[in-house]
């Protein structure tokens, strides 16, 4: 995929240094399919490659009134890709584990601005992919993998027992929580909750003091690539494990019951299997 | 280096099994160089060979106002060559220390009286199991303001103790930590009024020792929860010494540190 192909998200790039990914796709409140993934991913690329390209913001579109309502599994957008961008989709990978790697791997600072809902593989890309998390404070996360018979991705398994402990990180995902802007920093992995006003310009305050004149970019990269290399053998290991349970999670009658519930709108009968 | 050699520290036993280590350089805020740091492993060498030493206590000097400042860059003095032997001055981030303090085999309590920068707080976060702070004493992670890593396995320690986000806030931002705010974190066990900082701490060190405390198991509780960390430590150590021998050859550290003598921001230039 090349950038010209991006079509799912608005990239800017300001002679600061500052990059901006906005998800924009209102018409499904900024979902995102495996399509905005590859985006996501030819973005990172296309940074790392640029060396006037400092810091990535990443945040979704007014119109979509949401940071991202999570993963978008409509099958039928797939027919009509073109062949060489259908090529670079890998639909065995639920997990994301492509997109998780290139993350933590990616050397520049990342800032997440969650401007409103952030739903499913939204909550785990801000809290696992960004540095650095800004929310605006009617925003909110939703750790609903749950609720639709299936379990996070993005190595969430490893990273939220991390960092909240089992017993917190446990109740969110088995209970499918809804987490408010206020209690996610209580909980600890967001770093501030302002006005929605406030939320852009003090992200990209932020981000300018990761820049240099202001901030020595060089030893933020250093940190960051110390800070995350323990990490790159566990998340690879997670991230394989949840692969394997979200293929054989799908082939399950409460998987179907619970995306039959989704169109009926009633809550779904599950039987365990 | 031999107790009496002690310039920066001031080392003392009581017959309770209460040692206190007491940082001593007020002129410079307590700021601690590459001697002070072998008096501090010197001190744990004392304790772990002496059975009836049973817990330190790590303070810094009232007069100074600090627990303290950092890292010290200034004139090295002059010293003897059995002590220079004894210093690695390759090891910028004092991974032996680190080590040293992360095997000891006793309880360590620090009672963070005034400011602790830098290595100020790296040590702490590293080295003591308890953490007392008083009201007034702040935290700051300095390192990005100097153009360097954090030290002392902090790059995974502190990701463990307050998650990814708060951790890299701290540390690509150099910002200030109140006593209140870093409660509030689980960086520190509880904030004191200064003047009961001390009298709390003694307190809490006695409940660690016979007749109060069972100290073997103490012991064995903590080498259990310190054995998995090692190997990570270790390798996190190493790799922050590799980072800040790359970043050391930048403008932007040899900025930093002009900027600092001069007391103006730094212009950074990202390489």
């Amino acid at each position: 995929m090349n950038i010209e192909d991006i079509s799912d998200i608005i990239y800017e790039k300001e002679e600061n240094g500052i990059c901006t990914a906005t998800i924009n796709a209102p018409e499904r409140k900024n979902a995102m399919s495996l399509v905005t993934f590859l985006e996501l991913e030819t973005i990172l690329e296309d940074m790392d490659a640029d060396k006037n390209a400092h810091v990535l913001i990443l945040t979704g579109s007014s119109g979509g009134n949401a940071f991202s309502s999570g993963g978008y599994f409509n099958l039928n957008l797939y027919p009509n890709l073109p062949p060489e961008i259908l090529k670079e989709l890998d639909l065995q990978d639920l997990a994301l584990k492509s997109l998780c790697l290139k993350f933590w791997n990616f050397s520049k600072p990342v800032i997440a601005a969650i401007n409103g809902l952030a739903v499913g593989a939204a909550a785990s890309i801000a809290i696992i992919g960004a540095d650095l998390v800004y929310m605006a404070e009617d925003a909110w996360f939703g750790f609903y993998f749950v609720k639709r018979s299936m379990m996070a991705e993005f190595g969430s398994h490893f990273m939220l027992p991390f960092r909240l402990g089992f017993q917190k990180a446990k109740d969110l995902l088995y209970f499918g929580k809804k987490i408010t802007a206020n209690e996610a920093e209580k909980l600890g992995f967001v770093n501030k909750v302002l006005s929605s006003d406030d939320l852009i310009p003090y992200s990209k305050e932020q981000a300018l003091r990761l820049i240099p004149p202001k901030g020595p970019s060089v030893a933020i990269k250093l940190m960051k690539k110390t800070i995350h290399e323990y990490f790159k053998n566990i998340l690879p290991q997670t991230l394989d494990l949840e692969n394997e349970s979200l293929r054989s999670l799908m082939k399950t009658s409460d998987f179907r019951a619970s995306m039959k519930s989704l169109i009926t709108k009633k809550p779904p009968i599950f039987k365990g299997r | 280096m031999k107790i009496e050699d002690f310039t920066d520290i001031i080392y003392e036993k009581e017959e309770n099994g209460i040692c206190t280590l007491t940082l001593n350089r007020p002129e410079r805020k307590n700021s601690l160089s590459k001697i002070t740091f072998l008096e501090i492993e010197t001190a744990l060498s004392d304790m772990e060979e002496d059975k009836n030493a049973r817990v330190l206590i790590i303070t810094g000097c009232k007069e100074a106002k600090a627990f303290s400042a950092g890292g010290y860059f200034g004139p090295f003095p002059h010293i003897s060559q059995e002590v220079k032997k004894e210093l690695d001055f390759s090891d910028i981030t004092e991974k032996r220390l680190c080590m040293k303090l992360w095997d000891f085999s006793k309880p360590i309590i620090a009672a963070i009286n005034g400011l602790a920068v830098g290595a100020g707080i790296a040590i702490p976060l590293t080295g003591a199991d308890l953490i007392y702070l008083s009201e007034d004493a702040w935290l700051a992670f300095v390192f990005i303001k100097r153009a360097v890593l954090p030290e002392h396995a902090l790059s995974f320690l502190l990701p463990f103790y307050i998650g990814f986000q708060k951790a890299k806030e701290f540390l690509y931002t150099g910002d200030r930590i109140s006593a209140q705010e870093a409660e509030r974190l689980g960086l520190v066990n509880k904030v004191l009024p200064s003047e009961e900082l001390m009298p709390y701490t003694r307190a809490q060190a006695l409940r660690l020792i016979p007749p109060n405390g069972p100290s073997l198991s103490i012991k064995l509780m903590k080498k259990t929860m310190h054995d998995y960390f090692r190997d990570i430590i270790l390798r996190t150590s190493k790799l922050e010494n590799e980072g800040d021998k790359s970043v050391m050859k930048t403008h932007d550290f040899r900025e930093s540190t002009r900027s600092f003598i001069e007391k103006r921001d730094p212009k950074f230039k990202g390489k």
